[in-house]
């Protein structure tokens, strides 16, 4: 009887080599052989992110991705999260984010008129 | 004829050249062009915004305003060099961006970033014993763009919600690295760590982020 999987692939699971055969399997054990595992790859695509890797580095975490579609979202989503944040208009959010209250900017306004006289 | 033509065609070159002179060496318009300084309407017009940018950067009201004011005194005194090449808002952006860094560099002086409670590897429980993610609960698929574009100003809102989730050095690290766009050796400078310990804290606060997105909006509806 096969042995249960105590850590199955999810459905959603769209890696090339997903273990469901002998051949697979075994592809999928060398690739592992040679190429970083999930928790160094996260660390390596994070780095990925400030420095250009060792190409490698670069060659082995795609061929860690022919195994494991779960890294190479993560790296997907790395770099959507980049993205957003650079071209989010931050500053263009509405009042829930924050806005001056009336006092505030009233003390902001005298500052600036003092400094304004002074000049 | 062929003579009449050259010189109406020089005539013409030389009226053109001396239009692009006037239009663009015109003490007139080059004073025109001058930032004349009205305090009242720009708390009033800029106000809100500069406060926004910098809230969504410092974390804490009393420091955003604090440099709201700074900027905006510094714009006072330095009025005489705005040259005109950009929009009033972004000069004053470009001043408050500063001043983000100088907090920064000020806090890096003052604060270590690198103790054990920002560097502690909370993400473990993410990976099994042998390093490979606990499928179950690997990232998504997000399929992200058109979703973020039908509704921005929520996604925006979820956003907001987990960068103000991040632990507070975490958080300025990712900041200065991924809203002010420094380089890392900027970075390392402006906060005085080392490049490994910003690795860990950059690898932090992406794993927190990445996972706070994926909860708050891409699996939100999912469950």
């Amino acid at each position: 009887m096969p042995e249960e999987d105590p850590n199955p692939r999810t459905p959603d699971d769209d890696s090339l080599f997903q273990g469901k055969t002998w051949l697979s399997r075994r592809v999928i054990d060398f690739i592992n052989i040679w190429t970083p595992r999930c928790q160094e790859a996260t660390h390596l695509i994070s780095e990925g992110m400030d420095h250009p890797l060792p190409r490698v580095t670069r060659f082995k975490l795609r061929a860690h991705y022919l195994t494991c579609c779960y890294c190479e979202r993560f790296e997907k989503n790395l770099r959507f999260l980049r993205w957003v944040i650079r071209s989010l208009p931050w500053e263009n959010g509405d009042a829930s984010v924050g806005q001056l209250t009336p006092e505030a900017k009233e003390r902001l306004k005298r500052a600036l008129r003092d400094e304004h006289g002074r000049g | 004829m062929g003579l009449v033509e050259a010189s109406l065609t020089f005539l013409q070159e030389i009226s053109f050249r001396l239009l692009l002179t006037v239009y663009f060496f015109n003490p007139v318009a080059a004073k025109e062009t001058q930032l004349k300084p009205n305090p009242d309407r720009w708390v009033d017009d800029h106000g809100d915004c500069l406060y926004r940018y910098a809230l969504v950067r410092v974390r804490t009201p009393e420091v955003a305003q604090d440099l709201v004011q700074e900027a905006f005194l510094a714009a006072l005194r330095s009025c005489d060099k705005y040259a005109g090449r950009s929009s009033e808002r972004s000069w004053l952006f470009g001043i408050l961006k500063n001043k983000i860094v100088d907090y920064y560099r000020k806090l890096g002086r003052e604060t270590s970033f690198t103790d054990m409670e920002s560097l502690s590897d909370e993400f473990s429980e993410k990976f099994v014993s042998e390093g490979w993610w606990v499928h179950a609960n690997g990232p998504k698929d997000w399929k992200p763009e058109p979703e973020v574009l039908a509704h921005r100003s929520e996604f925006w809102k979820t956003m907001h919600h987990c960068l103000s989730k991040l632990p507070d050095r975490i958080a300025k690290v990712f900041m200065l690295r991924e809203m002010e766009e420094l380089s890392t050796k900027e970075v390392c400078k402006t906060l005085t760590i080392s490049e490994t310990n910003l690795g860990v804290m950059l690898y932090r606060s992406r794993m927190a982020l990445r996972e706070c997105l994926e909860m708050n909006w891409f699996e939100k509806g999912k469950k």
